[in-house]
């Protein structure tokens, strides 16, 4: 089956051992970069598990946003690891976590200004010249936003794409949740994505909190993805064609069938957006 | 209007200050942006302090879990990580614990804390 239309998880520690016992049929698998960056036996477990799964790497520490400059020892130890995992995908994150010597290990976000669009247009250009590839970049959850703000989200990360070339990776529940907590449309926000740029879909969980008396989404990713989420995938998918798409679960993670049986729900709608485009060329 | 470089320091002071700490930039939108960037600072804390629970497991089972937590909050606020690979943070954390001045008495937990 084509890697378009297939479904993979995240790799996550508790589920390793099983994983390697068993080797379940799943489409792929997704690695954060910076779990893999100290050697040991959990980069000897992946060494094993890429000869059966194709794997993707997910950076989430690089820090395109940041005014002040990426971290050139960081980005040779993301290309020292691409070298050895010859991924299908490399994706990282519209944010930043650094500034001024502190690492603060979440994916900020950014004004949405021609400024920040220079800032992480160099960025990604860097890193796709360093890397020698493509790389995807995705869309954060948003918990605020700047007054300052030009352009939307969706605007930035279209302009991103035409100029530096990359790829998107659109994550839905991050589009459901950041929606649902600054007041945006989600079919808007898809619809101004440009669909050839989409290189990978991400589908998880989230959580309700209160912050000031008002209802806040958290993108926690702990629990299976909500009913509102699967139906945007199904009108994204509906939009940019069957894409690969991966279920993420990183708090309160569940024994590895209930996620897999997360994977195998967008394995059918998958399926399903492949027919139907195979029904359009027929036609 | 302040550049990005500045806009990024000062989110970054708020996140490593107090509760109420915010910045002007940042749009209400019906909930006080000090609430809004709390979600944020929560995410930081917790998270930093998890990675610390990890790289340190025998102070985790020396001491109140509470403690813990509570001594990590002010490791993370003074000598947040410097690059974001967590498995390398902390390296300075059993001398923060030995100059902690709610743990002073426990004159022997930095050289646990050093195992």
């Amino acid at each position: 089956m084509a890697f378009q239309s297939l479904a993979g998880i995240g790799l996550r520690s508790p589920h390793v051992e099983e994983m390697l016992a068993t080797r379940p049929a799943v489409g792929w698998l997704e690695i954060h970069a910076e779990n893999y960056m100290g050697g040991g036996p959990t980069v000897r477990a992946l060494d094993r598990l890429r000869l059966d799964y194709p794997i993707s790497v997910h950076g989430v520490g690089l820090s395109l946003g940041s005014a002040d400059g990426l971290d050139a020892g960081h980005l040779e130890r993301l290309a020292r690891l691409v070298e050895r995992v010859e991924p299908t995908l490399v994706s990282e994150h519209l944010s930043w976590s650094i500034a001024g010597g502190a690492y603060l290990n979440h994916l900020l976000p950014l004004p949405y200004t021609e400024e920040a669009l220079a800032i992480v247009t160099a960025h990604v250009a860097r890193v796709q010249e360093r890397l020698r590839r493509r790389i995807l970049v995705e869309n954060p959850s948003g918990y605020l936003r700047f007054h300052h703000s030009m352009l939307a989200e969706a605007e930035f990360l279209a302009a991103l794409a035409q100029r530096t070339g990359c790829g998107l990776l659109c994550d839905v529940n991050n589009i459901h949740v950041t929606c649902a907590n600054l007041g945006g449309d989600p079919d808007a926000y898809l619809g101004a994505l440009p669909a050839e740029a989409i290189g990978e879909i991400h589908l998880a969980g989230h959580a309700v909190n209160d912050a000031d008396g008002r209802p806040i989404l958290i993108d926690d990713h702990g629990s299976p993805v909500a009913e509102p989420v699967w139906r945007l995938y199904e009108r994204a998918l509906a939009r940019f064609g069957a894409r690969p798409t991966l279920v993420e679960w990183d708090t309160d993670v569940p024994p590895l069938p209930t996620l897999l049986g997360e994977a195998a729900r967008a394995a059918r709608r998958l399926d399903a957006a492949a027919r139907g485009e195979r029904d359009v060329h027929a036609a | 209007m302040s550049t990005l470089r500045e806009l990024q320091r000062d989110v970054r002071d708020a996140l490593l200050g107090e509760a109420e700490a915010t910045v002007g930039e940042i749009a209400g939108d019906g909930v006080a942006p000090a609430a809004r960037l709390a979600v944020y600072r929560h995410h930081v804390l917790t998270s930093l302090t998890a990675a610390l629970e990890t790289t340190f497991p025998v102070v985790v089972r020396l001491v109140d879990q509470r403690f813990f937590r509570y001594a990590c909050d002010g490791y993370v606020r003074a000598q947040p990580p410097a690059g974001p690979c967590l498995f390398e943070y902390g390296a300075t954390f059993p001398d923060f614990l030995a100059g902690f001045e709610p743990c002073r008495h426990l004159t022997w937990l930095p050289d646990f804390a050093r195992l």
